[in-house]
């Protein structure tokens, strides 16, 4: 496991060693160690694997190691059908199957000048922002997990499950779900689901304030992440970082207000800003409350929605519940030759794009998928040096990666 | 149950590297029984590993989780290193880069141990099977699997009835021998692949290791365990096989009586609906034949094993190829499970 | 600022080197000549007007004779964007500037576009795989890359797939001895039989 040498783990021959810990009044220098961590590691949300470069329980360097599950999704796309790449997407961020499809179902409209139903846009309004509840949800319970506090993951998992039971009744699966289709969606939302919706939007925003109380606000988990694993306002910039991890470092940007998509410009939201009262600015703390206050936003969202649904288009309504409701959706869809398209869209964990190049073929020439875990792990060894490798896990946690979209 | 058998045997016959002698098993083999005690401590205590590959790892800790709770399986003590763990749930799709070290961490578990392939990548590629370059073909070509469950993912429900169905393959004593067996046919079949032939074709010599055995094999051995370590002297008789209770009928027997040991060897029937537990073998076996079909069935983009094992029913689909060597005993038939109770 | 206008602060500075602007409603890129490729990355970070502080993608595109390397910048302050692109000098000598000295964000990706597509990227500091293993043959996203044989003695797709025809090879050779034919009389038999004998 461990492997004593003293070269430089990134091999970029640079001295990765601050001035604080080049002081020489520190107390002791120990050897320097390679310790290697993952990819069996329980904190590394998957198949991690970090090598870490150590002085006793110091971290002087780290690399973080990818590809573990590489899984040719790219390649894949090149030798599918537009709509066949569809599920896929799905496995990405496998926790945030719904806000994934909903961006490639974009990107693929956007290619082929597809126009969709006012009801469409809401439903997938809907569907994202419940979706970026139930993914939360998962964060801030691993989270908990990581840092040793086993509680509220269990409490967490109960509301999980009835977000996958919500979306298991209208798209039947639990995770990955193949709702959100290209022109439209697979199933409309009847009045027993929407009430569903709404009394599972309520539970979860009764126990938001169960989640701050066991662990946002609890003083072993604020002594655990505050001030640790900082990140500048700069460092976020230059290394392209996205999501809650840059708007916990203070910088007030969000795609669905800033650049708005589908029909986020008709809801009155707020977009949850670190403001440095708590904690340091850019902190693991402040990421995970930018999560837990994303949470609250996204229920308001969603209840906007369903409150304001427009009702179905008679024209475009499929005949039978059992077609899918794609009322913008030609019997088979091409895109121009030469035509490209880049489409982002706000993820749970930070902005996914995909770039597509088209022959002109039913599938895409070229397709690039931007996974926002991808670039968000690359600052890692610039946020954890000098800190102990204990808050390597905890800052490892607070970028919430998920492997399924880092290597793709 | 008038035998008294060593329990460190049980532990012998199951194929898997690096079965030692268990001293405390051993004390216990005076009491009658002992190895009924043994497998049922075993099987109510599978402690699983820490061990997440993919999207199927969320369902896995889903049924680690608060609705489906599988602590009241004896199976919730999670842990983090392989050296504590009795199972692998090789949750999620095996790549090439993640291969070796799957197959590292099924080393460092002790044996007794039990893998069960969750979800379609596992199976056989799973919906990366076509175009994955970078994907193992099924866990089964690293690791040698006990229970294969189709789904992409399964549900939380799906690998608790896999749990349920490890138990009481653990419990069952009388699938070990056949186990064995099993696992060498896999590992033909395996090396046959890897040198370009047909399953079941052109077997090397059966006196021939099976790692290096012909100059056409590749330097690393795939994972799969060397002969299942015995503890008697090469001359002497094998251990005793575990006894079938007098007057149970087994299943797929025919009616003229049991089969000869050194006649052809006969492709697998599926037993009658009888039989308490097929499961299990029925997952094992449709390997050791069948590997190549299912390959196919499954890069075909057929979802799982489900579709595979149908497509390798069919009665006008190519014949399993046959083990050539006589000196394999050939698959028995299943024994079925009997409760403790009618023992 | 639209991508025009940007254009026109880039031709302003660095004249016949923009190559070629387009726009359109799908998507709009300004294609620049590998010479000017980083000093005009660095203008388009530092200066006011654009202000691109974020690398959001970096990727490449095969098109068999040459790669194009495709650029997605982004300005939080000014929000807006810009596609940029460079052109390989041809497929054998697929090289293109480093930007990981201007975004370090490019690290990664450059990277990546190494890995699975086999563009160099000189003055990058670290430029090694980074999904795929060290000992990987190849770079699987160009269009005449297909599935490994095996890796390290784990059989790929490939390798499965030939010992599939083989056995349904013999099968079919087999079926037509049984009938008191020749094997080799039947074509298709025969073609097959070939076929795999040759791969094999």
């Amino acid at each position: 496991m461990t492997d004593s040498t003293t070269q430089s783990v990134n091999g970029r021959g640079k001295p990765p060693v601050s001035d604080d810990w080049s002081n020489p009044s520190r107390d002791v220098r120990s050897e320097e160690m390679v310790v290697n961590m993952g990819p069996q590691h329980p904190a590394t949300h998957g198949v991690l694997r970090v090598a870490v470069k150590t002085d006793g329980e110091t971290v002087l360097d780290c690399e973080p190691m990818v590809g573990n599950i590489h899984r040719c999704k790219e390649k894949i796309a090149e030798g599918n059908q537009y709509f066949q790449f569809m599920p896929y997407t799905d496995r990405l961020d496998y926790l945030a199957a719904m806000n994934n499809e909903e961006c490639y179902a974009r990107a693929v409209e956007k290619l082929c000048g597809l126009k969709l139903g006012d009801r469409i846009e809401a439903i997938r309004v809907i569907m994202s922002e419940v979706g970026r509840v139930s993914s939360h949800l998962m964060s801030v319970g691993t989270y908990g997990l990581d840092v040793g506090a086993i509680t509220p993951f269990l409490y967490c998992f109960r509301e999980r499950e009835e977000a996958n039971s919500l979306f298991e009744a209208i798209s039947g699966g639990r995770m990955l779900y193949h709702f959100i289709r290209v022109g439209g969606v697979a199933r409309d939302l009847d009045d027993v689901w929407i009430q569903q919706c709404l009394e599972f939007l309520d539970r979860v925003e009764r126990k938001m304030d169960e989640y701050n109380t066991l662990l946002t606000w609890n003083k072993v988990f604020q002594e655990r992440t505050m001030g640790v694993g900082v990140m500048s306002k700069d460092v976020a910039l230059r290394y392209g970082i996205t999501g809650p991890a840059l708007r916990a470092c203070g910088i007030d940007w969000d795609v669905r207000r800033d650049d708005p998509y589908g029909w986020y410009h008709k809801y009155k939201w707020e977009v949850p800003v670190a403001d440095g009262r708590h904690g340091t600015l850019g902190d693991c703390w402040n990421r995970h409350y930018i999560r837990a206050l994303e949470m609250t936003q996204s229920i308001s969202i969603a209840r906007q929605a369903i409150d304001s649904l427009p009702k179905a288009d008679p024209a475009g309504y499929p005949s039978s519940p059992h077609h899918p409701y794609t009322p913008g959706m030609p019997k088979f869809i091409s895109a121009p030759k030469g035509a490209e398209v880049y489409v982002r869209s706000e993820n749970p964990r930070g902005e996914l794009a995909f770039y597509i190049v088209s022959d002109g073929g039913k599938g895409p020439y070229r397709m690039k998928i931007r996974g926002p875990s991808f670039v968000n792990i690359a600052v890692l060894p610039e946020i954890s040096r000098g800190y102990l490798i204990a808050d390597l896990v905890a800052i490892i946690g607070s970028i919430d990666i998920v492997l399924g979209e880092v290597d793709r | 149950m008038t035998e008294i058998y060593r329990a460190a045997d049980w532990n012998m016959m199951r194929p898997g590297p690096g079965g030692a002698p268990d001293d405390d098993a051993a004390i216990l083999t005076t009491i009658a029984g002992a190895r009924d005690l043994i497998a049922w401590g075993r099987g109510n205590a599978v402690w699983p590993m820490t061990f997440g590959l993919a999207c199927c790892a969320i369902e896995m800790m889903a049924f680690a989780g608060t609705r489906y709770d599988v602590d009241r399986l004896g199976s919730g003590a999670f842990r983090a290193t392989p050296r504590q763990a009795d199972l692998m749930i090789t949750a999620g799709t095996v790549t090439y880069k993640m291969a070796h070290r799957v197959k590292r961490l099924y080393e460092q578990m002790a044996a007794p141990k039990w893998v069960i392939a969750m979800g379609a990548c596992t199976v056989g590629g799973g919906p990366y099977s076509k175009y994955g370059y970078h994907v193992v073909q099924g866990v089964d070509l690293v690791v040698p699997v006990d229970i294969h469950i189709p789904g992409c993912p399964p549900r939380p429900e799906a690998l608790i009835d896999a749990l349920m169905k490890l138990q009481e393959l653990i419990k069952r004593r009388g699938s070990i021998e056949q186990q064995a067996s099993i696992a060498d046919a896999v590992r033909k079949g395996q090396m046959d692949l890897m040198n370009g032939m047909a399953p079941g074709k052109n077997s090397p010599p059966p006196a021939a290791p099976a790692a290096g055995a012909s100059p056409a094999a590749p330097k690393v051995s795939v994972a799969m365990p060397a002969k299942p370590p015995t503890l008697t002297a090469p001359g002497a008789p094998k251990p005793p096989s575990p006894p079938l209770p007098v007057g149970v009928k087994l299943p797929s027997m025919p009616a003229s009586g049991a089969p000869k040991a050194p006649s052809p060897p006969k492709p697998y029937v599926k037993p009658s609906a009888t039989s308490p537990d097929v499961a299990a073998p029925e997952a094992v076996t449709k390997d050791a034949t069948k590997a190549a079909a299912a390959a196919t069935a499954a890069a075909e983009g057929a979802a799982g094993s489900a579709a595979a094992e149908s497509t390798a029913k069919k009665p006008t689909g190519p014949k399993p190829p046959t083990v050539k060597s006589t000196t394999e005993k050939p698959f028995g038939p299943p024994v079925p499970y009997i409760p403790p109770h009618q023992r | 600022m639209t991508t025009q206008e940007i254009a026109a602060l880039l031709k302003e500075r660095f004249q016949d080197k923009v190559l070629e602007v387009v726009e359109t409603d799908r998507h709009s890129h300004v294609r620049l000549a590998p010479d000017v490729y980083v000093a005009a990355c660095e203008f388009l970070r530092d200066d006011e007007r654009t202000a691109f502080e974020q690398l959001h993608d970096l990727t490449a595109v095969d098109w068999i004779d040459w790669f194009d390397v495709v650029v997605h910048l982004f300005s939080i302050r000014k929000k807006h964007s810009l596609c940029l692109k460079v052109k390989t000098p041809s497929r054998d000598d697929a090289t293109c500037p480093s930007v990981t000295p201007v975004w370090p964000a490019a690290d990664w990706h450059e990277r990546e576009t190494w890995d699975l597509m086999g563009v160099k990227f000189p003055g990058h500091p670290n430029l090694r795989r980074i999904l795929l293993p060290e000992d990987w043959q190849g770079h699987p996203l160009r269009k005449d890359e297909g599935n490994p044989l095996e890796y390290h003695g784990i059989p790929g797709i490939a390798a499965i797939r030939t010992a599939e025809e083989n056995l349904r090879a013999e099968e079919l050779v087999k079926k037509v001895q049984r009938k008191g034919g020749d094997p080799h009389a039947n074509p298709l038999g025969g073609e097959i039989v070939e076929r795999v004998r040759g791969r094999a």
